[in-house]
Parts: structure tokens; sequence; C-alpha cells
């Protein structure tokens, strides 16, 4: 079973977001309309729905502070935690699809059914990563589909498409692996990373120079 | 989707935005695909019900080659070339141009990746170029629920934030009615006594604060209507100094943008994939720098190479955050620094072979050719005027007798070489000399080489006081001076708004970019680049400006912008210093700062109409804010305000009428591409809308046009908003309505004003250019026709022709002038005192020459744009606010302590114009230089539907999300002598950004 990642090239990610956008265009993630924050019964609410993002992190002091940019979605695990959490999900039959989780055999990729899914939000506390990620419209859990409705035709043959984020990285920073080798999971991570022994996510970083 | 679209007409039509449209293109969406591509892979079985893997909207439907149409971004100035995806009549999603030079250029190996101009589109459809977020987030200005849909007419007082809905026939004639009263008689001389103002005609202004249509502009305004104020644009607040003072250093006598000449080039731009070391003063080509897209890439792949930048900027922002070294100084000290460093080269690095070539043809021989040559060998004399003020000139052959009829003309330039001689006589002159016992007209004059005069300006400090001034380390001064020549030609200084929004900006720029004259890079592989332009669109089949019956635009502008303060040009206007407001001779992109407080003081005259374009004065221009308030409010200093917008933005609050116009995704235009290594022409064009009713972005076999345009077509344009107009066609009805000449019936002429084409609508404006485009580049493209333009989104050369040998392929291949010899012979119209043509460092100051210090103010106001915000119109963008939904007071920790401010605590900022100032929310930083105080230029805004109007009674909604954050430019630093205009360079005539000093308080 081949396993698609991520490679992710620490040295070109310029931390502008374009990833970020890309994916809510393509996806049409929530907001669509104003950011202002959701207020409803359980308080204010972010309403927001973003499948990727860009973690970026200050440090050291004046004057030689730093800035870090680290891309991140979801890293479509060999173990994923959040199918692990999940009431509708069968760990012992994590492919299929009637699962609330699953895992594709062909190529990797998690997915949420936004038909079985309950939004017990389990899934959103188990993932290391942030990225199952609560509807307050639908009240259901959604995150990054690798863009599999872009990687493949109708008739399941792979096109030459990629995932909206890798299409439009500025800096070339965003990769797509095709058969991503689990024994490279969380190579050259970035600090705050979590554990690749956890999950053993499909994605892998780079450091240039 | 008609049925939908007829039912957004009018205020009280329905709602219509991104999501209700994919909820109708969802429909067509599941008819038109067999089934979501999702389960039909043939080792999982399809469930029976499609399973939904998305949220609750579906992610987009993949395209095919007819969903895709070509066109140009407009989200900030670096104009990408975009591949908009187009379903059954909605922009679905935006990309990248695979074409254009901004949106793919290499890949991960340094390879060619852009699709060269011959590949067919529709056999790439899986070739994406790249587009930022600033782009991609374009799919929510076109859809904003809270656009403009009618054009409106103010009821009661201005800025009452009441209209009235008006049709486009009652607005076009109420508007020219009201100007023919205004201007009765629009060829009488405004004052007889005054012939330079010109007559009447300039009494009606058009302002365009950003305008890529300013060809259609410029020949209605300046061609049909006859004003000097055709195009009063926004450059002054954006780079014009830089602008300017790389005219001067490209300076052609014979030029016409003033009445000593023009540049050859306004933009320097780095070839950054060529080049191996690069300090940006005040330049962030990660976020804010243009064309971001395709400079950043190349950056990052550069340093993939092991090229190393470094950053010179108060601010660590994200290009800091990649750079090599960061270098915090002082801001409007970036001169002091330059200065240090063309000292340290100097006395070691300089490439002096390079700077004595003294012409073409020396140059063309040289070991190795030289594409350029300068002036430093160029004799200059100090001379004295009738006022006994001292100013200097290049000196001429003539004037020394040594003319010869053959190889020296009378007004060759002259060098020494055992002697004087003509520049042309001579391969190289002698760099570094000063002559005496010389005389001009019998008067001794001392001469001393252009070079001579920047190397004495360049020691008249030492390196230590140099450091002190700009808060640089001295060892890292050298470092800096030392690596810029360690690489040959790969080397460049680059700048953008950092060093030149400030009164010393003109020589901020010509001392950083002398360090690449220094080392003479110019046209280089890794050097500076002018850009490669395009293929010319205003002339050759149809010439844009000839209108039968122009009138003639004559007279001063209201910015006395390119008029020289003295007799001969301002007649009985010139009174002596100080001016009663000072003027622009060099000032080639107007002054757009200068404006309101002019026509406040109705100096030189008062304007009567004032028509604006994608225009934010109050907003975005300094201390702008109260005097456009005061103006506006009053009736009889400007009768007549129309603006023309999208939206109510804070001019359009002011407005007698709005005129609703498109965005960018519905417009014809040639915007240009920035100054890149490759030759490009972008053609933009409306992505959704349709022509002649035939939906745009429809495919052909459902009744619509696809991604063509049907070239011999009328191709009147509706809009997605139906009652909204594209500029061109606002311009074409206004013009019709005044009756004015050049539109209409074979209005449009040839070369030899013969009548080729009727001017009725955008499409035979369009028509017009794109014919232009197809036959200037017939050469390089042999065969070219509109519609492969249209295919392709416009000409572009092919990947590879960036280089020949180690030269750039397009060069800029002219003079490099050292000495900026017409200002240096100009007074300034409020000193009176000549100004400098030599680089050298200035301290801050007041139009009057004095020194900027408010000393209760102890920190200093610096602006910053951020990736996620173009210039004024991204807040109306909900998932750039999501990104960063408000602006921040940026404090150093430093500050901060002694403050006693921690991030989230309310401050406000005050300055010495503006004592009540502004609250924000700190944000404590360790990235900014201690005393710097940073607020970035994109939030803060009091209108664009930010707070509610009122059409016909009815409240619209808003949104106040789109007012978030705080806008700096209110408080900026006025000047002490003209107190309703912000402090100024004089000579590029930018308004300072970043001279204000501020105090912070803890509320």
């Amino acid at each position: 079973m081949a396993q698609l990642g991520w490679l992710i090239d620490l040295d070109k990610c310029t931390g502008c977001d374009t990833c970020t956008i890309a994916c809510k265009s393509e996806n049409n993630t929530r907001p669509l309309e104003s950011p202002m924050p959701f207020k409803n019964g359980r308080g204010v609410l972010p309403d927001n729905v973003s499948y990727r993002w860009v973690v970026k992190t200050e440090g050291g002091a004046y004057p030689q502070p730093t800035l870090t940019f680290v891309t991140s979605a979801c890293n479509h695990c060999q173990h994923p935690a959040c199918l692990a959490a999940c009431p509708v999900a069968d760990v012992n039959d994590m492919s299929n699809p009637n699962n609330a989780i699953f895992k594709r055999e062909e190529d990797g990729v998690v997915l949420i059914n936004q038909t079985t899914c309950i939004g017990c939000r389990r899934c959103i506390h188990a993932c290391p990563y942030g990225a199952p990620q609560f509807n307050t419209e639908t009240l259901l859990v959604e995150k990054c589909t690798f863009c599999i409705h872009r990687l493949y035709d109708s008739q399941g043959t792979r096109t030459g498409f990629l995932p909206a984020c890798v299409t439009s990285c500025v800096g070339n920073a965003l990769h797509v692996v095709e058969d991503f080798v689990a024994d490279e999971s969380g190579l050259n991570a970035p600090d705050g990373f979590a554990d690749p022994a956890l999950t053993v996510p499909s994605v892998k970083f780079a450091t240039g120079q | 989707m008609k049925e939908t679209r007829s039912k957004a007409t009018g205020w009280s039509g329905p709602t219509l935005n991104r999501r209700s449209f994919l909820k109708v293109g969802g429909a067509f969406a599941s008819a038109a695909v067999a089934g979501p591509v999702f389960h039909s892979t043939k080792s999982v079985a399809a469930p029976v019900a499609p399973t939904l893997v998305t949220g609750q909207n579906e992610p987009d439907r993949v395209e095919s080659a007819e969903d895709i149409i070509f066109s140009v971004c407009q989200m900030c100035h670096s104009r990408c070339g975009i591949r908009a995806k187009v379903q059954d009549g909605v922009l679905v999603k935006i990309d990248g141009n695979p074409y254009h030079p901004n949106n793919r250029d290499v890949d991960e190996n340094g390879e060619h990746d852009r699709l060269a101009y011959g590949e067919d589109p529709s056999l790439n459809v899986e070739e994406l170029g790249r587009v930022c977020l600033k782009g991609q987030a374009g799919v929510q200005t076109l859809y904003d629920p809270l656009r403009i849909r009618t054009p409106l007419k103010r009821v009661g007082t201005r800025n009452s934030g009441q209209w009235e809905p008006i049709s486009w026939d009652q607005a076009f004639q109420e508007i020219a009615a009201r100007i023919n009263e205004l201007i009765p008689d629009r060829d009488a001389p405004i004052d007889p006594d005054i012939p330079e103002l010109g007559t009447k005609r300039n009494q009606l202004a058009f302002a365009p604060g950003r305008s890529v249509e300013k060809e259609m502009s410029e020949r209605i305004w300046k061609h049909a209507w006859g004003t000097a104020n055709y195009g009063l644009s926004h450059t002054s607040v954006c780079e014009s100094t830089r602008h300017v003072a790389n005219e001067l250093i490209t300076w052609d006598p014979a030029g016409n943008k003033n009445s000593k000449g023009a540049g050859r080039t306004e933009g320097w731009q780095t070839d950054i994939l060529g080049a191996e070391y690069i300090i940006f003063f005040g330049a962030n080509p990660l976020e804010a720098d243009f064309p971001m897209v395709g400079m950043a890439r190349n950056l990052m792949h550069f340093k993939r190479n092991g090229g190393r930048y470094v950053v010179v900027d108060p601010r660590f922002n994200n290009t800091a955050a990649k750079a090599n070294q960061w270098v915090p100084i002082t801001p409007g000290t970036d001169a002091a620094l330059a200065m240090a460093m063309i000292q340290l080269i100097i006395d070691n690095g300089a490439d002096t072979n390079y700077l004595a070539i003294t012409n073409q043809a020396a140059a063309a021989v040289a070991d190795p050719p030289s594409p350029t040559w300068t002036d430093a060998t160029y004799l200059v004399g100090t001379f004295t005027d009738g006022d006994g003020r001292e100013f200097q000139r290049y000196v001429t052959a003539g004037e020394f007798g040594i003319a010869n009829g053959t190889t020296v003309s009378e007004g060759d330039n002259v060098v020494w070489v055992d002697g004087l001689k003509g520049h042309l006589e001579v391969d190289r002159g002698t760099l570094d000399v000063t002559v005496t016992e010389t005389t001009v007209d019998g008067v001794d004059v001392e001469l001393k080489s252009a070079f001579t005069l920047l190397k004495e300006s360049a020691f008249s400090r030492s390196i230590d006081q140099y450091a002190a001034i700009c808060d640089v380390p001295v060892g890292t001064v050298m470092d800096l001076a030392s690596e810029f020549v360690s690489h040959g030609k790969k080397a460049v200084a680059m700048t953008y708004r950092g060093p030149i929004k400030h009164t010393n900006g003109l020589h901020n720029q010509l001392a950083i970019q002398h360090l690449n004259t220094l080392i003479g890079n110019y046209d280089w592989k890794g050097g500076c680049t002018a850009g490669a332009g395009g293929w010319g669109h205003k002339s050759g089949m149809v010439s844009l400006s000839s209108v039968d019956g122009d009138p003639g635009a004559r007279g001063i502008r209201i910015d006395r912008a390119k008029t020289f303060y003295d007799r001969d040009e301002a007649g009985i206007l010139f009174e002596g210093y100080p001016a009663r407001r000072p003027w622009f001779p060099f000032g080639t992109h107007g002054n757009y700062q200068e404006v309101i407080p002019s026509i406040q003081d109705q100096y030189p005259y008062p304007v009567k109409a004032l028509i604006t374009y994608w225009n934010a004065w109050p907003y975005s221009v300094p201390a702008l804010r109260r005097v456009w308030e005061q103006t506006l409010a009053d009736e009889n200093t400007l009768p007549l305000l129309v603006a023309i917008s999208p939206v109510i933005g804070e001019v359009a609050a002011w407005a007698d009428y709005v005129l609703p116009d498109t965005v960018y995704l519905e417009k014809f235009a040639v915007p240009g591409v920035p100054w890149r290594v490759n030759k490009g022409t972008a053609f933009q064009r409306p992505v959704v809308g349709a022509f002649d009713g035939v939906p745009i972005g429809v495919r052909v076999a459902d009744g619509g046009l696809g991604n063509t345009i049907p070239v011999n077509g009328i191709n009147e344009y509706t809009p997605y908003l139906p009652d909204t107009k594209a500029v061109l066609d606002i311009q074409i009805g206004l013009a019709k309505a005044l009756g004015l000449p050049g539109v209409g019936t074979s209005a449009l002429l040839d070369a030899t004003d013969t009548p080729v084409g009727d001017l009725h609508n955008g499409w035979d404006w369009a028509k017009a250019m794109l014919e232009n485009i197809a036959a200037s580049a017939q050469a390089e493209h042999p065969g070219i026709t509109i519609d492969e333009i249209l295919a392709k989104g416009g000409v572009f050369d092919n990947p590879g022709e960036e280089y020949d040998g180690e030269l750039l392929n397009y060069r800029y291949g002219n003079i490099i002038r050292t000495f900026a010899d017409p200002v240096a012979h100009t007074r300034d119209s409020v000193t009176g005192d000549y100004y400098s043509g030599v680089a050298q460092y200035q301290p801050i100051v007041h139009s009057d020459g004095v020194a900027v210090s408010d000393s209760d103010y102890p920190y200093r106001l610096i602006t910053f744009k951020t990736v996620q915000h173009g210039q004024a119109r991204t807040n109306v963008n909900p998932w750039l606010m999501l990104m960063a939904p408000e602006n921040f007071v940026e404090i150093s920790a430093r500050d901060a302590a002694d403050l006693e401010v921690e991030t989230g605590d309310p401050v406000r900022v005050s300055s010495a114009s503006h004592r009540e100032g502004i609250v924000g929310k700190a944000k404590v930083t360790q990235g900014l230089k201690p005393g710097v105080v940073a607020i970035s230029h994109h939030y803060g805004h009091w209108e664009q539907h930010s707070r509610p109007i009122i059409v016909d009674g009815v409240t619209m909604p808003h949104d106040p999300s789109r007012g978030a954050g705080l806008q700096p430019t209110q408080i900026m630093r006025t000047d002490r002598r003209y107190g309703n205009v912000s402090l100024q360079e004089p000579i590029g005539a930018s308004c300072s950004f970043y001279d204000t000093s501020v105090r912070v308080q803890k509320v």
C-alpha cells in the first residue's frame, strides 16, 4: 500500500499563508463571509475551519530575534490517533469508508465521513497536530483531504494535479511525497513537533543548508 | 444562473455571495459529473450513497480547459498573471498564469518550469502558476456582498451616510450638467493675468489613486476634456522618490517629463536568481515588495544555491526572518550607512576600470565590454548665481573652447586626461580630479569630477560618525562593505519604501543605488535590471492618445508638479521665497498629498469638479484625514466630488455621486509587468459577467462563451452586478454626456489621424490595445493573434531568454549618472537654496529646512505592510482578515519595559500634529529596534462598510470586522510651514511616512 505524504522544506517556507488560503479557496471552508467571531450559547467560538495553516514561532532576543514558519495540516498518519479515538470508526477495519474516520488503503489518505461523523470531537483532542477542526455550523468535524478530488479523475486514475496548497506554495517549500516511507516519519522535524512515534505522521522535513 | 443574476439587481434583491453562488453551482456540478470522485478508485467498494468527506461546502469541481480564463491580478501592485477557474459563470478559484514570469520561473532543481509561449493552454490544464494568498482571496473581492449595486446620489449633507439610488443615465446627465454649470466657459483663462495657469478646463481634475487604465483616463481627461489635472495619481504616497532618484541616475536632457529632461528608467530591481549577495534596504520581498510571488520564490532558490542576503530595516519582518543577517537601523539614516559603505568601497573594491569609461563606444571596446558607462569622470563646476548662492552643474566643451566640430561638440561633457577633453574624445577620463585655474565666462570656476564630488561627500564624515548616526556597529558597516565588493557583478543593494519615504529619501536612494554603481553591476547577470519591459499597447494599429478635436491640456497642475518655480514657468506666481505652497519641478509622478491641501488653499487656482477612481486619499495619505474633512465639508471650496468606486470607501463617503465600479476581475486593462528580467505584456479581461448577454465562463455547449471573447462582436459588457460598470465604460459614458470628442463612432485614430474604429464601449478599447500588442509582438512571436493573446493572458518571452552569457538579455545599455545635474541647478521653492546633486546623508527636515524635532515625543513611528494585505482594500476579504483580524502598536521589548506595557494593553499613540492620538492594542516584540514604534498600514478603516449606510431610507448591511485595528497615517507629522500637508521630500515629491515622532501612553 502506497502512502501519500508531505515534504516540507523549512528553509523555503516564507510564512506567507498562501497554502492556508489556497486550501480555503479550494475546499470552501469557513468563513466565506465575515471573520467576526461566532457567538452562540456556548460563548464565542472561533468560527473558522482551516485544513492547513502556518505555525509562526517567535524567539530569541533583540538584536537576534528569530521567527520560524512551519506549514501544517493533517499528516495522514500511519496510526491515526483521530481514528483510534473515533467512536464511529473501527480500528480493525480502518479503510471502511463507513467509518466516521477512515484511512484509504490505496494511498493512506485519512478522511472524515461527514455522513457518519457525530461531531463528538474526540478526534480533535486525540490529534497531536490540531488537524481535525469543528465546524460551528454543521456541528461536525472536518479536516484535510489531501485534495484527493484533484488527485484522481472520475475513473480513479491519478491526474497531474496536486493538492491546492502544494500548487500554490510561493517559496517552493511544500511538496508531495508519492511513496512515503514510514521510517522517515518526522525526519528533521522542527522544535515543538509532536513525537512521530505517537502516530507515525506521513510528513518529513528538509533543511538544505 | 441567469435567473439568479437578474435577481441581484437593485438594493432590494437578495444578497448574493459566493456561498449562494456555490450552492447554485453545486447543483450544476452534481449534474455534470458522474458522481463524486472520492470513491471511484478500484480498491474501495463505492458505497451506494455518496460520502461527503469535506465540510458543509463541497470542494471545487476539477477544471477542464474551457473553465480556465487568464487575466491579471490587482489585489496588490504585483500584477501577477492569474488563471481564473470559472464554472457555470461563477469564479470559483484563482491560481497563477503558468506563462507569466511572476508566477512560474524555476522548479526545485533550478530548472525553468514556466510554460513556453508556444505551448497550447488547452493541453496544459494541469500546469498551474502560483498566486499569493491575496490573489487567491480575490474571489471575495468580486463576491463581496456589500459592494454598491447602483449609482448613488448623496441625500442631505456630505458624509451623512444617506444615499438615493439613481440610474446610470441620470448619473451621467446630472454630473455633466453640474460640470457645465460649474465651468461654463471652459476655454476662458483661469486668470487672464496668469496665463501660465491655463484655461478653466484645469478646474476639473481626475484623480486615480491606482490606475492601470491610464491610457483611457488620459484620453478622456487630457486629450478630450483638456485638463492638466488629468491624472493626479497615488505614486507620491508610494515610491515616487525612488522613481525620481533612479530617473536622475538615468537622466536624458532631451526627455520631456519637465523642461530639463526625463529619466530613461524609473526602476532598478535585482536579478535575484543570478545574484550571490543582496542587501535589502527597507525592502520586504517576502511580504510587501512587488512582485512578491516571483521575488520570494527566487529568493528562496537563491538561498538554496548558497546566496546570502541581508535586511537593513528597523523591523524584523518575514524577509529578515529568513535572512542571513538583520541590520536594525535608525529610521531615515540609510544614507549614513550607504555613504559609509561608499567611503570604504572607494578605498577598496570599487570598479574604477568601469567608472572611468566615458561613453558608449568606449564601453563597447572595454575589457570586458560594458553595457553601461558612467558620468564619474565628467567635470562639474561650482558657480555662484546673481543672488550669491552657489550651485553646481556639468560644464561643457563649448565653455572651454575645446569643441572642434568633429570629435568634440559644443555641448559635450568635459573630462580630464592631461588637459580638458570632450567625453567622446577619450575612452577613459581621470576618475579623481580637481581642476583649478579655469574660467567660464571670465569667472574662476573650480572643476571636480563627479566621482570626486561623491568621494568628498562620502569622506565628509568618518565611519564612526556615520555608524553613530545610523546606529549600526562599525564592524557591521565594514563587513557589509567588504562582502558587497567580493562578488564581482553579482552583488546588489536594493531598496523599496523604507529608505525613501523620508524628507531625505532622495539622497537615501541615490546613496544606496550608487553602491551598485561602484561595482558596475547594471545589466549584468546577478546585478541590477531596469526590467525587460513588454510589447507596446499604446500605438501601432491605433494611437490611443489621438483625439480629433484635442483641445490640448496646458498650464500648471494643481499640485505644481513638473513645473519650475521661476519667472519662466510660474509667471507672476513666482513671488520669491518661500512660495505660497511648495512646487515640485522633479515630481515627475505628481504629488498626491498636495492635491487636497492645494484645493483647500485654492492655490494656484480653485478646483470646481473632482472625479476620483481607486482613491483612498484620507485613509492612505499621511496627515490628510482632517484636511480632507475640512475641505469637503465646504461645498464652496470643492463644489463637486464624483467617486468611482465599488464600495463606499473613505473618499466615496464624502462624494456627491458614487459611480459603482467593477472590480479588477471585471475589467479590461494592460497593467504592465513589474521589473523582471523577462519580457511580457499581460492582458486583463473580465472573467465573469456577460458579453452581449452571453455569459462568460459558461461552457459553449451550455450556451456560454467559455473562455473566449468573440473578437468581432460588439461585446457590450454586463458585470456580475449588472448595474455596475467598468471604469472604461464609466469614462466613455461621462465623455458622451459631456459631449467630448474622442468617443463614439470613428473616434479611434491611427498614427496618421485616420479613423480606424469606434469607441463605444470597453471592448472597442480593449480590441485596439490587443491589435497594437499583436502587431508589436509579431517579430518575436510571428503570426500571433488577438485570440492567442487572450488564450494565454498576454504575450510573454520564453523561459531561458533572460540571459545573454554573463549579461542580462534585456538591457538598459546607457549612461549611469553619479551627479544629479538637473537638480543641482534648481532652487527649492521654499528655502530658495539650490539642491545638491551629490549623494549625501541629510537630516530629517521641514520644508523650510528646519530639523524635525519633537522632543516631547520620544519614539519614531514607522509603518509596514504584511503579506496578508494589500494597500487600502483588502479589509473586504474575510480570508485575509481571518489571517490577521486586527493590527497592533508594535513596541520593542526594551521600550515596553520602560512603559510598563504588555502585549494586549491598550495604548495611545500621539504626535505633535495629533495630540489626541489613536488607541490600539500593544504588541511587545523582540523584533523591533528600540525607540521605534511600528503600526501596519491596512487596518483602521472608518468606511468600506465597516459602518452602515442608508440607501433609499433602508439601512444596508455592514461588517464591523472591516473597521478593525488602527490606521497611523492620520497622526503623522504635518509640515511646520504648510500646516495642512504632511512632511515631504521636496525633489521626488514623496510624502514622508516614517519621520513622525510619537508618544506612547498606556490607556
